[in-house]
């Protein structure tokens, strides 16, 4: 975003319409890494609301030489790994899959190959849904962000190396998933369609 | 090398992060090690599931929604300071009562405080208060105690106040009911 540091300016100096642009370029980041974190629509909603509240409220603590994003994507990760571990107390049953997001529904393709890779999305989103909230960040942030291992460690406080081992562990963690629950063939079809 | 490390190259090859000698090296292994190529088919179909996977759009009103928050968070940030400080007064006001009087006289302060011109003169004013609405209190009780008295042991008493009573009871009663007789609500409306 060209002019993104001059309305992180416009904000600091108390214009709230500059912050109303921000929120309108970056919902959609925003909101897709608190859908992939938490896996329900509602509370993903809320949680992504909950983070550009949050910014609104600390701007005072924004390092500008950093891209406003990534502060934004740090909050909303941070923010979302409090809240699964919360959920973890109050245990949620994960038995049934979770419904697809209307948002994600293909309406390009056929309808029985749409069905297919609709029903391989909530595979893969039931899939990360198993993983530990940390491990599930990395993952997010490395396929939907297309982050280095670096800006990843940045964004969640930690270092490279750990960040390559939760990568490697999700990984297997998917791994083992995919021949426990048979979500391999369904991949294979997609990818044949 | 052990197959642990091999798998950690399988993950580490998906991030570009291997060098050519490296890669080489898995790739020898794989040819070899039914475990590690079973796990390498699985790790790289999650990674092109992955990799496909579409990004999830908010609400459309989403930013509306936000702005919603924010004006909401404004408005209690505005009131904050003057809750602050209600509440501050309450608090005090309630620890000033509580601990005040018993360290008043735990510390035998007691006597020095109602010495001071300014509490000694409250004090007096305040007992003077209190005895002249205990006096009025008193005669007020007495005059009270002698009409009940008369009330049940004088018949002629009891009856004009028992026929005031009942003539007010059907005066009302009749005024009341007129309001509901709309030729008579006419006739006074029209005198």
């Amino acid at each position: 975003m060209e002019h993104e540091q001059e309305l992180v300016a416009r904000f600091m100096t108390g214009d709230q319409d500059a912050f109303a642009e921000l929120v309108d370029a970056y919902q959609r980041s925003v909101y897709n890494l608190t859908y992939r974190m938490l896996g329900e629509a509602g509370e993903a909603e809320d949680a992504a609301q909950e983070a550009f509240l949050r910014a609104y409220q600390h701007i005072d603590r924004y390092d500008s030489s950093r891209p406003f994003k990534t502060w934004l994507l740090s909050i909303a990760s941070n923010y979302c790994i409090d809240r699964l571990r919360k959920r973890r107390l109050t245990w949620l049953s994960i038995d049934e899959p979770l419904p697809p997001h209307p948002a994600l529904s293909s309406s390009e393709d056929e309808p029985e190959d749409a069905a297919m890779i609709d029903e391989r999305q909530v595979a893969v989103q039931a899939m990360l849904a198993e993983l530990a909230p940390e491990y599930r960040a990395a993952v997010i942030l490395r396929y939907w962000y297309d982050m280095s291992y670096q800006e990843i460690a940045e964004l969640l406080d930690t270092t490279e190396s750990a960040i390559k081992s939760r990568l490697f562990r999700a990984r297997q963690a998917l791994s083992d998933q995919l021949q426990t629950s048979g979500v391999a063939q369904l991949m294979v079809a997609v990818e044949g369609v | 090398m052990s197959h642990e490390s091999y798998l950690m190259w399988i993950s580490l090859d998906l991030d570009g992060k291997l060098s050519q000698q490296q890669r080489a090296e898995l790739r020898l292994h794989l040819r070899g090690c039914a475990a590690c190529a079973v796990a390498w088919d699985h790790m790289n179909l999650i990674d092109r599931a992955l990799a496909s996977q579409p990004e999830a759009r908010p609400r459309i009103d989403f930013t509306a929604r936000v702005m919603t928050r924010v004006e909401t968070y404004e408005s209690r940030r505005r009131w904050y300071p003057l809750f602050l400080v209600i509440l501050s007064g309450i608090l005090l006001a309630a620890l000033v009562s509580v601990i005040l009087p018993p360290a008043i006289v735990l510390l035998g302060l007691y006597k020095p405080f109602l010495d001071l011109p300014v509490v000694s003169t409250i004090v007096d004013y305040a007992s003077q208060f209190a005895a002249i609405v205990g006096a009025l209190g008193d005669l007020a009780w007495r005059d009270l105690g002698r009409w009940l008295t008369r009330l049940t042991t004088d018949p002629v008493t009891l009856g004009v106040v028992i026929t005031a009573l009942s003539t007010a009871a059907i005066w009302i009663g009749m005024r009341e009911a007129m309001k509901y007789m709309p030729e008579a609500e006419a006739a006074r409306q029209a005198a």
